[in-house]
């Protein structure tokens, strides 16, 4: 791969396990990086692409003084697990600009190092404004809700459109989809993941969430506005989700839905 | 972003406080309504419903965020209210949390007054 966008690639995670799985992954693909365990280990570096593990991070600390020493032209990607996704908002805020979860993925890395070495990574599309792609994987816990929805509404607002269309009809819609992967189709086990993947552009945002359930058949969900069912506790997700979006598409299992949201 | 790293935490309780004003209680929703802590909101009002309390308002001035489960627990806390003789008010909604009650039509099933004196004077 030749990397005419990055050339000097810096990995900073006390984890050597993790470093020398993202040295070798990138090695493959041509990339040279250097490994550091502290700051202090930096010296005179001055990388064109840093991958930090957030298991360093508190509320974007660590961002901070590299995005200081390193400079607005040094491309940060962070590596998240379950036990650091907390960390993600303070480090997308502090100037992370994508971001990888552990344990790798080879051929995320590998999508990741193309976007990055062809200078279409993610603060660099950001700062273009034209176009970004959101990959997010979360275990199935429903207190992690708020953190992904939120991720994903503030992309809306910076890349795609603001105002109510973002803050309610996405934040709900989303959010409904999402409660419906972790609490029917993934059940709530941790084992399980649900995935997001987003396509932010002016004026439109797509997003799909997919569980790993057996899916359902979304034809056989009851109108809730129906005087008979107006007293239920249950069964309005489905139709907020419905009335909110532009365009709602299920996959032939049921366990992939895609709204399309315009401005 | 320490707001949102509290917002976070709020999802696991501590969202909520009850007071009362005479013979009516009244319960604050700080923040959000949602999936991960509608249950704390159901135990709270249940348990003072079983202490003999009947007359309740929920304020939700200080919310933003109410999801299908949220509105769900709403539906089954007046249930369980009316069939105990008691009565629910809902007041505080802003233009966002209104339009849900409107689209799901349970603007119809609630009584909901704009501020928490116009609850309380209609009790």
């Amino acid at each position: 791969m030749a990397a005419d966008g990055v050339s000097k690639v810096l990995i900073w995670s006390a984890r050597d396990e993790v470093s020398w799985q993202l040295a070798r992954l990138l090695e493959q693909r041509g990339a040279r990086p250097e490994i550091v365990r502290t700051a202090s280990e930096w010296g005179g570096r001055s990388p064109d692409l840093l991958f930090l593990d957030l298991d360093l991070e508190r509320d974007g600390t660590e961002v901070r003084a590299a995005r200081e020493a390193f400079g607005l032209a040094c491309e940060i990607v962070a590596l998240v697990d379950n036990h650091s996704f907390e960390q993600l908002l303070p480090a997308l805020a502090a100037g992370v600009g994508d971001y990888l979860f552990l344990p790798l993925n080879p051929e995320e890395v590998g999508l990741r190092w193309e976007r990055h070495a062809s200078g279409r990574g993610g603060t660099r599309a950001r700062r273009g404004g034209l176009h970004e792609d959101l990959s997010l994987e979360f275990a199935s816990r429903p207190d992690l809700l708020q953190a992904v929805i939120s991720e994903v509404v503030e992309a809306c607002e910076r890349l795609a459109f603001s105002g109510p269309r973002a803050t309610l009809n996405l934040r709900v819609a989303l959010g409904e989809a999402l409660a419906n992967a972790v609490l029917y189709g993934n059940r709530q086990d941790p084992e399980k993941c649900v995935r997001v993947q987003a396509e932010l552009r002016p004026g439109e945002v797509v997003v799909t969430v997919t569980d790993e359930g057996e899916g359902f058949d979304p034809s056989r969900v009851a109108d809730p506005t129906l005087p008979e069912n107006l007293r239920r506790s249950h069964g309005r997700g489905l139709f907020l989700l419905r009335s909110l979006a532009d365009d709602v598409r299920f996959n032939e299992v049921g366990n992939a839905v895609t709204l399309v949201l315009r401005g | 972003m320490n707001i949102r790293r509290q917002a976070l935490k709020e999802t696991a309780g501590m969202s909520f406080s009850i007071r009362d004003d005479g013979e009516i209680t009244i319960v604050n929703v700080d923040g959000e309504l949602i999936v991960g802590n509608r249950q704390e909101l159901k135990a709270n009002v249940l348990d003072r419903l079983e202490r003999g309390d009947r007359k309740f308002l929920i304020d939700f001035s200080e919310s933003s965020y109410i999801d299908s489960s949220g509105l769900g627990v709403l539906v089954s806390l007046s249930k369980k209210i009316r069939e105990a003789g008691g009565a629910l008010r809902l007041a505080g909604l802003n233009e966002d949390l209104r339009t849900l009650f409107e689209l799901t039509k349970l603007d119809t099933l609630f009584q909901i007054a704009d501020t928490r004196a116009a609850a309380l004077a209609d009790f």
